[in-house]
């Protein structure tokens, strides 16, 4: 139940409202027992409305032959039934198919919880029903009692019977209306008499069971609950649809505390009675002092599993006065009321009001608080709680330092006076009180007080004490030594209390910061199995589906962790359903794993699985611990999976704009070639006449020239294409640079005419070890930029040097050069520098390839300013080879 | 001789080598005279220099786009344009044309259409050369445009006042693409420019009274997402 001071409608309970327009509405009529009258009045009501002109039909009636129902049957509209054969038998049901053909505005139809007779379409009638209501048909119907499936227990107990024809409850909360139909036991007996009530075959044989006034009674009383829960709901919805928030006083919280005693399991669940009656939140709270023993605890977790089991929050609070605890933690969360086992009979204490009854009493003015009592038999587990005095070591220590303090003391006598001493013995019990607990620092006041009188008191070694201000050093060290033990013994439990609850925090913010770094999912599962790993000592496992959709293991603290079939199953459950399975839930919890989902909103990414070890209890502080741990494990999770498929858009849009870039090229720089040779050839044909010789030639040149570019420029795509698929193998072989820049040469010819070329090659290069064909087509690329660009009778130069790693091949063209800005873009796919469909420099992939192919040769390719500072220089950088050792060749 | 032929000037401005080759080769046998610019800062500088009697726009220009440089020339001349243009840049086309350009030739393309269009623009009244549409009579057709008579193989025509229009329009432009853009706002106003749909119900309307409506439509030729074509069957 969601509990929030707003009071606009809560998601929880608008659904309901709202599927209901849809459907058709149903209406029960409810009775206790058969013979209360609830088909006659169903009647009654419904001839009311046909007069007043609503369209009612009867679907099916049981009339069971008496003429007082069959007279009120007169007059409305009914449904012949269905005759059905069953093993030789005939039965009457009724016919859903007419009904729905004839789409009545309401339909009347008895006995919701009849099982139909084998060979219609469902097997119980109330499905029949919720049929008619999806199509939008209301259905008046009758039902007893006894068939509500949640009180099958309860009606089994109280009539001797147990009903097997149930009707789920969720029909029951989904109905529109329900009519309580309500009769005496006395007079429905005397009705029964009278022979005007039909009774079901299956109480026939009980009859007297059923019947009997008593059974009666208690099904009236059921009956009645059912229908003022019910109203209740009603009004509380449609308060809510309205955004009132009521005159009832509004019930925000209670909180339950409980001491690890035996009564603790009965006061969880007068809580949960108390919350659930009122629909507030609770939460289960027990204050740890430090000391608790691990008998206290045990009891404290099982209460607590069963106030998680009743959908409870449970908490441990540290400190040392539960009342002070108690009351500011229910102060925190608004709650208004407490509940509490009643304190044990400490007479004493009681004395000085110092109960924490008369404690709670006296502070928590403000909160409705509930005591909840204890039996006799419980009253002596107080006794074995008081009996947990800790480890005998600690005993020893006191012992040992009180002897020591002795010896000191005898030691130091002469130099101080006798009252003095005594400070000796209280530095020895502080000392016991810092190293061990509470308890043995007592015992050790008690032993040094014992002691001082013995050894130093007058008459020494004897226990008796002869002088008064003596016997007031003693009582007053006594005092002393027993508040000082218990300060500092508490101190110290604070202490380890921090500790705990340090460590943990530690374990928490360091997960958290690894997480925070972790960029994919797989590091995300890795660092957060070894992080809880750590914290708990356990074996940690997470699985996540694969790609079959199958879960598999992800990742796991410890190698070789093998999972068996039902701890797979555990998992799966987990998963499936998003809720922990294992130990200490609800499923499967005889198995040594807990399997939390790792769930946010509607995505589950997988599960994450802690081992335990032994047979021990995973304290609820340490569950809480995970949980934490586990939220900040999806919460990373969803983060680098939103990562993930944030690069994959920006892949998918990259991909489409290389895509689109590719088509306009190839549109265009296809087209552009063909178009010459077309406008040449057809020139040709037509104007020959009007053609000189000259003129002739050169449209011949053109169309063997733009089929050539036409074939480079294929070459190119199908090269990119090859690149992109990684299918470029290389296969090298030794050549020289100046073959290759011969053979590039002469394929840029007619590219180069006009302009100046200029070749700068260094003699004695070393051979290249490259894939010839690749590194000539990338210098053809680059040649044909240089032509492109260059000025009529511009200076097109290339040289080639060789360096110790590598060699070096530039082509400088005098052209308009290329910005700073764009000379590392410009070796990029469809790179347009500037305006227009095509770019300045590189028709989109000339240049990409050459940095594709030498790039594969483990070179570089850059653009850099020309000689002179203007043009543009392209550098082709390839490492050098060693060719291998030659035999010797004088080798006889 | 008539004009159209001799000494016009025809500027083609257009960054690929080989086809300004092309175009320049034959243009010259066919006794123009050729000037050529490779951008369109280039070409806008020749057009005004130079006075050409035809520009010949290519519209993958890298330093401009055909609209810009279109508009821009048109500020200050009525020199007849035939765009250059690839297959898909149909609503580029349209734009173009609607910003002034007065025909169209799509790449890959013959030299005889090519040169057909030329001719054609260089007959138009903002050319040099002039012509007197006022009358049409190829033998089959017979169109009056001043006194609004229409006659197919001998037997009147009757056209709405809207159907005229468009035909008038058509035919006072003949051989020239007329986009539907224009159409639509010349007859219908510029309220109804994108009912493209209902142009062409009514150009095939005017096609059915023509008894032009076979396949092959011999006088109104539609081009697909661009306009449409009156040809002109009249012998020379």
């Amino acid at each position: 139940m969601d509990t929030t001071s707003d009071s606009r409608p809560v998601p929880q309970t608008l659904p309901s409202g709202i599927r209901r327009e849809r459907q058709g509405d149903l209406k029960i009529f409810l009775g206790a027992s058969p013979g209360v009258g609830k088909t006659y009045r169903m009647l009654e009501t419904a001839r009311e409305v046909h007069r007043e002109g609503m369209d009612v039909i009867i679907g099916l009636i049981e009339t069971h032959g008496r003429p007082e129902t069959d007279a009120l049957c007169e007059g409305l509209e009914q449904v012949l039934p269905l005759q059905i054969e069953y093993r030789g038998a005939h039965g009457w049901e009724m016919d859903l198919d007419a009904i729905l053909n004839r789409s009545p505005g309401v339909v009347l139809v008895d006995d919701l919880a009849h099982r139909n007779v084998p060979g219609t379409r469902y097997t119980r009638r109330y499905q029949d029903i919720e049929e008619l209501l999806e199509h939008g048909i209301n259905v008046w119907t009758t039902l007893n009692i006894q068939y509500l499936e949640s009180l099958n227990d309860m009606v089994a107990r109280i009539t001797g019977v147990r009903m097997h024809e149930t009707v789920p409850d969720a029909l029951l909360s989904a109905a529109r209306d329900v009519v309580l139909i309500d009769l005496t036991p006395r007079e429905l007996i005397e009705r029964l008499h009278r022979g005007k009530v039909d009774v079901p075959e299956q109480l026939r044989v009980v009859f007297a069971g059923f019947f009997s006034l008593s059974s009666l009674a208690a099904l009236r009383e059921l009956a009645l609950q059912t229908v003022a829960e019910r109203i209740d709901r009603d009004v509380r919805e449609v308060m809510q649809n309205q955004g009132v928030t009521g005159s009832w006083p509004v019930w925000t919280g209670v909180v339950v505390a409980i001491d690890g005693t035996g009564t603790s399991d009965e006061v969880v669940r007068v809580g949960w009675r108390l919350a659930e009656r009122h629909h507030a939140h609770w939460s289960v709270v027990f204050v740890d002092p430090g000391d608790t023993g691990p008998e206290r605890r045990v009891k404290v977790e099982r209460a607590f599993a069963l106030a998680e089991r009743l959908g409870g929050e449970t908490l441990i609070l540290r400190g040392h006065d539960p009342v002070a605890e108690l009351l500011s933690f229910a102060h925190e969360h608004n709650a208004t009321t407490l509940v509490v086992g009643r304190s044990r009979r400490r007479s004493l204490a009681g004395m000085v009001g110092r109960t924490l009854t008369q404690r709670l009493l006296r502070q928590a003015g403000e909160f409705e608080i509930t005591f909840v009592p204890s039996s006799a038999a419980h009253e002596r587990h107080w006794h074995i709680g008081l009996l947990y005095l800790g480890p005998a070591r600690y005993y020893a220590f006191a012992l040992a330092v009180v002897m020591a303090a002795v010896v000191i003391a005898a030691t130091i006598q002469p130099l101080l006076p006798l009252a003095n001493l005594s400070l000796v013995f209280l530095t020895g019990v502080l000392l016991v009180a810092v190293r061990t607990a509470m308890r043995p620092a007592l015992f050790a006041a008690l032993v040094s007080a014992a002691a001082y009188n013995y050894f130093f008191t007058e008459p020494r070694y004897t226990f008796a004490i002869h002088h008064t201000d003596d016997l007031l050093t003693v009582a007053f060290f006594l005092i002393m030594g027993l508040i000082g033990g218990q300060l500092a013994g508490r101190l110290r439990n604070q202490v380890l209390a921090l500790r705990g609850t340090n460590e943990q925090t530690q374990a928490l913010l360091s997960l958290s910061r690894r997480l925070a770094a972790a960029v994919d999912v797989p590091t995300v599962y890795r660092e957060a199995t070894t992080a809880i790993a750590e914290y708990l000592h356990v074996p940690v496992v997470v699985l996540a589906p694969g790609e079959s959709g199958q879960l598999t293991q992800a990742a796991a603290s410890h190698k070789g962790q093998n999972l068996e079939d039902k701890t797979r199953s555990a998992a799966q459950w987990a998963f499936d359903h998003r809720q922990p399975s294992g130990f200490q839930t609800d499923t499967l919890s005889e198995i040594a794993w807990r399997f939390l989902p790792l769930a946010i909103e509607v995505e589950c990414f997988g599960v994450i699985g802690v081992s335990r070890l032994g047979e021990g209890t995973v304290s609820s502080e340490q569950l809480a611990a995970i949980d934490a741990l586990v939220s900040h494990m999806t919460l990373a999770l969803a983060r680098t999976t939103l990562a993930t498929s944030l690069e994959e858009a920006k892949m998918a849009e990259e991909t489409e704009r290389l895509r689109s870039a590719l088509l306009s090229s190839v549109s265009h720089d296809l087209r552009t070639p063909l178009a010459s040779m077309i406008g040449a050839a057809t020139s040709l044909r037509s104007l020959d006449h009007a053609l000189s010789a000259d003129d002739r030639c050169e449209l011949l040149d053109s169309v063997i020239s733009e089929g050539e570019r036409l074939n480079r420029y294929i070459q190119n795509l199908l090269d990119m294409t090859r690149l992109g698929q990684g299918a470029l193998k290389l296969e090298r072989d030794w050549i020289g640079v100046d073959d290759i820049v011969n053979a590039a040469l002469r394929r840029t010819r007619e590219l180069l005419r006009g302009r100046q070329l200029v070749r700068h090659i260094e003699p004695n290069l070393p051979l290249l070890y490259v894939h010839p064909a690749l590194i000539e087509q990338a210098l053809v690329n680059v040649l044909e930029n240089a032509a492109k660009f260059s000025p009529e009778g511009g200076e097109v130069r290339i040289a080639a040097t060789a360096g110790d790693r590598e060699l070096l091949i530039t082509v400088s063209d005098e052209g308009p050069g290329i910005p700073t800005e764009q000379r590392v873009k410009v070796f990029d796919m469809f790179f347009t520098g500037g305006e227009g469909d095509r770019g300045m420099y590189g028709s989109g992939l000339g240049l990409a390839i050459c940095s594709g192919m030498i790039g594969a040769h483990g070179g570089r390719i850059e653009a850099l300013p020309g000689p002179n500072g203007h043009g543009t220089t392209i550098a082709i950088h390839l490492p050098r080879t060693e060719p291998p050792a030659h035999d010797n060749e004088d080798r006889g | 001789m008539n004009n159209n032929t001799s000494a016009a000037r025809i500027l083609i401005v257009d960054d690929e080598v080989q086809i300004r080759r092309f175009l320049r080769i034959s243009l010259k046998s066919q006794g123009y005279q050729v000037l050529e610019a490779e951008t369109a800062a280039q070409g806008l500088v020749l057009a005004a220099t130079q006075s050409p009697d035809v520009i010949v726009l290519d519209l993958g220009l890298p330093d401009a786009d055909g609209e810009t440089v279109l508009k821009q020339l048109r500020t200050w001349s009525k020199v007849p344009v035939i765009i250059l243009s690839v297959r898909e840049t149909e609503s580029e086309k349209v734009v173009v044309l609607d910003a002034g350009a007065n025909d169209y030739v799509t790449k890959p393309f013959g030299i005889q259409e090519f040169l057909a269009r030329v001719r054609n623009v260089l007959r138009l009244p903002g050319s040099t050369a002039g012509a007197d549409v006022g009358l049409y009579d190829d033998g089959h057709l017979h169109i009056d445009l001043a006194r609004r008579q229409v006659s197919v193989a001998g037997d009147t025509v009757h056209l709405t006042r809207k159907e005229f229009a468009v035909l008038k329009t058509l035919i006072t432009h003949p051989d020239q693409v007329i986009t539907q853009t224009q159409l639509l706002r010349e007859i219908w106003g510029p309220t109804h420019m994108r009912d493209t749909h209902y142009l062409r119900n009514f150009v095939g309307k005017i096609r059915q009274k023509l008894r032009d409506d076979s396949d092959e439509p011999r006088y109104i030729q539609t081009e697909a997402g661009v306009g449409y074509r009156f040809i002109n069957r009249q012998p020379d």
